[in-house]
This record gives structure tokens, C-alpha cells and sequence, in this order.
């Protein structure tokens, strides 16, 4: 029975010390910061988040494992990587995740730490996640659905009386304009729906 | 008398360099969507929806990208969506996992417009200066600024 016991309280042991394990994210940010940017650090968090929730169904799990990665981030001491970072989750989640990656990150030394550059950066993500359908749009990835943004799905060359369209140049207010792509005085507008 | 003249130029050009603001993606996805697409995006349509229109055609812009406030455009990346517009509009984009490819003839996008006879120094020269003051209103909402 003793024998039985102190096995038990081994393989507790074990067990506590493989999930002490599996929650401290070793990504080597601080590196990947030093030698590459944030940029880099952006990437490596998307794809580590991304391996969490691929690999992982239990949001308590999730969330434990995302909050060591975004500790290891806040580690690093840079808000550019920071804000990368947060992305990352949020973008790794999409949106029928956000609840959970959002969580996480309020629950992180990110949140802790750098209050109000987060609830920015996770707000504006949270838009963009949104209004781009779910899809993730950055790390070698491109958006979803991301629906027709108002307008109307009329031809690009039918009815448009500005005359910035109608040839005249740059438009001090909007350079872009057909115009400015086709020339002064070519008052062509394509006629390819898009 | 000629020193004292040297020391206030020096002085306006480093105040006009510290008010100069790189341009930001967030301004760059606002004015192509408003300006080239402005008969499918709303002239009051938020960031978010104009990222997510021009994403959704092949004309992209990263979520890292738009959510730094500090990642300046570069001449590339603007060469990319101009070049991207002019094959979407023309009907040649090409749009392979989302994103309009860059077709073969051009090794950069920046080769692409000048084979096209696209001027891009024009239209960067009235982004640059179009965002001289600060970011759009859009991206400053955007921000929560």
C-alpha cells in the first residue's frame, strides 16, 4: 500500500512537472529580437500560437500555453515586439477564438505590463480580424472572406463624375487616383469589373 | 553674423525633420481604397474596411503591417499596390493564394511599374506629402488617438 502510494505521489510529481514544463514557452525571443527585429519575433510567436491551438483542444490548456508565450514576449522588453506578438495570437486564434486569445492576453505579462499598449493593439486587431472575415492576414497568409465594403458592386468605369478620375493628375488630397496611373489627359477609366 | 545664420537653418531643418511623419500602411490602404476603388469603398469607410476590401482583391497589406504604427512604407511596398491595382483593374491580376502575383517580366515591382509606364514618383511624392502633417484621421481612430 505505502509502495503504492509513493508511486503516486511520483507520477504527481512527473505530471506536475511536465505541464510546469509544457507552460514555459522557450521560443528564444529575446534572440530573435537581438539578432532579427520585431518583425521576426511576430513570426515565430504566430507560429508557435498556431501550434497551440492546432495542438490542443482544452481552452485551459490553450490559454496556460499561449500566456507562456506571451510572457516570453513581454520579457523582451520592446512594445514593437510586444505589439507583434499580440497580433500574432489573435491572428494564430482568428476570430472564433478571440474571446480565448484575448484572454490570454489579459491574463499575461503583456497586459500587466504594458496596459495600454495592449487594449490598442487589441482592439485594432480585433477590427481587423473582423472586418477581414476570420482569415489571418499577414505571415504568409492572406485574409478570408472579407466581404464588399460598401459601394455597390458597379463597374469601376461607370458613372464616377470625379474629375481627379476624368485625367487631371495627382489629386493633392488622394494621389491615387486613374489618373495619376494613366496619365494627365487619358481619360480612359478602365471598365474591368472587379 | 554668418554663424548665427548657419545655427537657424540647422534649427529649421531639424524641426521640419522631427514634424516630418512616415508614411504608415494604415494611410497607404486608406487612400488606394478611397482613391483608385472609390466607387466600391465608402468615402467614410473606417481602416479595417478598407484593408479588408483590398485584401479580399489580391492587393495586400499584413496585419503586422497595419497594426505598426512605426513600420514606414517603402518604395517596394508602394510599387507593390500600385503595380497590384494596375493588374486588378486591368483585368491581368493573377491572383495566386490571395495575393495578385507579380508577373515574371519584372524582377522587382518597382521594374514592373517602369515597364508599364507607370510614374510612381509622382503619386508617392502626393502620398508623402499628403501624410507630411500626420497619419489620416482613419488611422489616428484606428489607434484610438
Amino acid at each position: 500500500m505505502k509502495n503504492i502510494r509513493c508511486r503516486l505521489f511520483l507520477v504527481l510529481i512527473a505530471f506536475a512537472g511536465l505541464l510546469t514544463l509544457s507552460a514555459r514557452a522557450e521560443l528564444g525571443l529575446q534572440q530573435i529580437m537581438a539578432n532579427q527585429g520585431a518583425p521576426a519575433v511576430g513570426q515565430a510567436v504566430l507560429t508557435a500560437a498556431k501550434a497551440v491551438y492546432a495542438g490542443a483542444s482544452d481552452p485551459a490548456v490553450i490559454q496556460s500555453q499561449l500566456i507562456a508565450i506571451l510572457n516570453e514576449a513581454a520579457a523582451t522588453g520592446n512594445e514593437q515586439a510586444i505589439r507583434y506578438a499580440i497580433v500574432a495570437v489573435m491572428m494564430a486564434g482568428g476570430v472564433e477564438n478571440i474571446t480565448l486569445s484575448t484572454t490570454a492576453i489579459n491574463n499575461s505579462n503583456v497586459f500587466s505590463n504594458y496596459e495600454s499598449l495592449t487594449a490598442v493593439t487589441v482592439a485594432a486587431t480585433r477590427l481587423l480580424l473582423s472586418a477581414s472575415g476570420g482569415g489571418a492576414t499577414g505571415g504568409g497568409e492572406t485574409g478570408g472572406g472579407g466581404g464588399e465594403t460598401g459601394g455597390g458592386g458597379h463597374s469601376l468605369g461607370g458613372g464616377n463624375n470625379n474629375l481627379f478620375l476624368l485625367g487631371l493628375g495627382v489629386d493633392p488630397n488622394n494621389p491615387f487616383t486613374w489618373g495619376s496611373l494613366t496619365g494627365a489627359g487619358d481619360s480612359d477609366l478602365p471598365a474591368t469589373r472587379i | 553674423m554668418r554663424g548665427l545664420k548657419h545655427i537657424f537653418l540647422f534649427l529649421v531643418f531639424v524641426s521640419g525633420g522631427a514634424y516630418a511623419a512616415a508614411p504608415t500602411f494604415g494611410d497607404l490602404a486608406v487612400l488606394l481604397a478611397k482613391g483608385y476603388f472609390g466607387n466600391y469603398v465608402r468615402q467614410d469607410a473606417p481602416l479595417e474596411q478598407c484593408a479588408a476590401f483590398l485584401n479580399s482583391r489580391g492587393i495586400f497589406f499584413s496585419l503586422f503591417d497595419l497594426i505598426d504604427p512605426d513600420k514606414a512604407v517603402t518604395k517596394e511596398d508602394f510599387a507593390r499596390v500600385v503595380g497590384q491595382t494596375t493588374l486588378l483593374l486591368s483585368g491581368e491580376a493573377e491572383v495566386v493564394s490571395g495575393r495578385i502575383k507579380k508577373p515574371l517580366e519584372a524582377e522587382t515591382w518597382i521594374d514592373y511599374c517602369l515597364l508599364n509606364d507607370i510614374d510612381l514618383q509622382p503619386i508617392w511624392n502626393g502620398f508623402v506629402q499628403r501624410v507630411a502633417e500626420g497619419s489620416l484621421p482613419e488611422v489616428r481612430k484606428f489607434f484610438g488617438r
